[in-house]
């Protein structure tokens, strides 16, 4: 991984190193991968739409103005797109239980005692699909802030929200997918 | 006992409360199983969708296919752009081709040096030609005093431009008293237009506003 920092790799890649981006993807290839994959929960469609979320990046990279971080700014590149693509795909039916998408999962023992559940792949799949079936502003949110650790207001400018808006959708959020994870006896 | 809503908890989580109520729901969570209970959920679900964040790109070549992704959209992008400025020039110039004679028929300069360049094979673009019997000197004078333009001349022609009136003034002097149609070297003339499906010039044609004609020479 480059050592630049963000800026600096963007300052070359305007100046024309087009192999600057290339660092760019690898640093935000999976973050990027991850919110789209959890949305769309199909692999191969989430590895084109992150591409095409690069794409647009990398075309409108000269508008941005460094107001905000540029994870920041790619992130709501990112949601932009995703739904945009949902309103141009709003026919299409997602297989949820399609064996071919099911991801390997590095799972953390965090059983703290031995009658605790542990986390399984299967336990793993059932949370994706639940986390599928929210509605969008729910699980957008919740993939911000509990899978990639965003802080509130960070959230808040990558979702252009008020941050009250932000505090009551994670917590609705949260309530609903507690409650969806309950009934699957998941915890 | 009252419980704490779950957006507190929720809150109390994330550790953004003010130290006042922290303290206040640290030590309901100890006397309350409930909503120690639903706090408890709360922390597994969160370490739960934390473990998601172990999804990754499984493809090793993700960044390099991207970078070609983005040379092949950059491509098409340009290649498009010059169809559509092809395609708008094409455009453009159909709309100069159709539109511009009409919009510089009046404007002579255009039409005489249109006229000129094929006047000599293209008959067509005269609307007659006069023969008469005078020498060339005596013809461009005659022209002259009559304010026609010369447009072209040679040895045995001259194709000038004139108005109306200078036209019939032309006429007249070159068949002295007769009307143009009855005299003999006319009907040369008139022969020759008709056999170009060309009208014989009205000269009170109102929207005949100039003549272009050749004298021909003996």
């Amino acid at each position: 991984m480059s050592e630049y920092s963000d800026n600096e790799l963007i300052d070359r890649v305007i100046a024309g190193d087009t192999n600057a981006f290339t660092d760019i993807v690898k640093r935000y290839q999976n973050k990027i991968f991850r919110y789209i994959y959890t949305r769309v929960y199909n692999y191969d469609e989430a590895c084109d739409m992150t591409q095409d979320v690069f794409v647009i990046t990398m075309e409108s990279l000269k508008t941005f103005r460094r107001e905000s971080q540029f994870s920041t700014w790619l992130f709501s590149i990112a949601v932009n797109y995703c739904k945009n693509y949902r309103r141009k795909h709003r026919h299409k039916i997602y297989s949820i239980n399609n064996a071919d998408d099911e991801m390997e999962f590095q799972i953390p023992d965090l059983r703290q005692n031995q009658e605790e559940m542990a986390i399984t792949n299967e336990s793993m799949q059932i949370l994706l699909e639940e986390l599928h079936k929210l509605p969008d502003d729910y699980r957008d949110i919740l993939i911000l802030r509990d899978i990639e650790g965003e802080s509130y207001t960070t959230i808040a400018q990558m979702l252009q929200l008020t941050l009250a808006n932000v505090k009551v959708r994670i917590h609705r959020g949260r309530e609903m997918l507690k409650s969806r994870l309950e009934k699957r006896g998941l915890i | 006992m009252n419980h704490i809503p779950i957006y507190k908890l929720s809150e109390f989580y994330d550790d953004i409360l003010d130290a006042h109520e922290k303290e206040e729901i640290k030590s309901h969570l100890d006397q309350c199983p409930e909503c120690q209970k639903h706090f408890e959920q709360l922390h597994t679900m969160v370490n739960l969708l934390s473990c998601l964040q172990t999804i990754s790109l499984k493809r090793e070549s993700f960044a390099l296919d991207t970078i070609q992704k983005i040379k092949k959209h950059h491509a098409h992008k340009r290649y498009y752009a010059t169809m559509r400025g092809s395609f708008i020039a094409a455009i453009i110039l159909l709309a100069i081709i159709t539109f511009l004679p009409e919009s510089i028929k009046h404007d002579t300069s255009f039409e005489n040096i249109a006229k000129i360049s094929n006047s000599q094979n293209d008959q067509l673009k005269l609307d007659c030609i006069i023969p008469v019997t005078m020498d060339f000197n005596t013809a461009l004078l005659l022209l002259q005093q009559n304010n026609a333009r010369i447009l072209h001349s040679s040895e045995s022609y001259i194709i000038a431009e004139s108005d109306v009136n200078s036209f019939s003034s032309i006429r007249q002097m070159i068949n002295g008293s007769d009307s143009y149609r009855k005299n003999i070297l006319s009907d040369v003339a008139v022969n020759h237009t008709n056999k170009y499906n060309k009208h014989y010039p009205q000269l009170t044609h109102a929207n005949k506003k100039k003549y272009i004609f050749r004298l021909q020479l003996r």
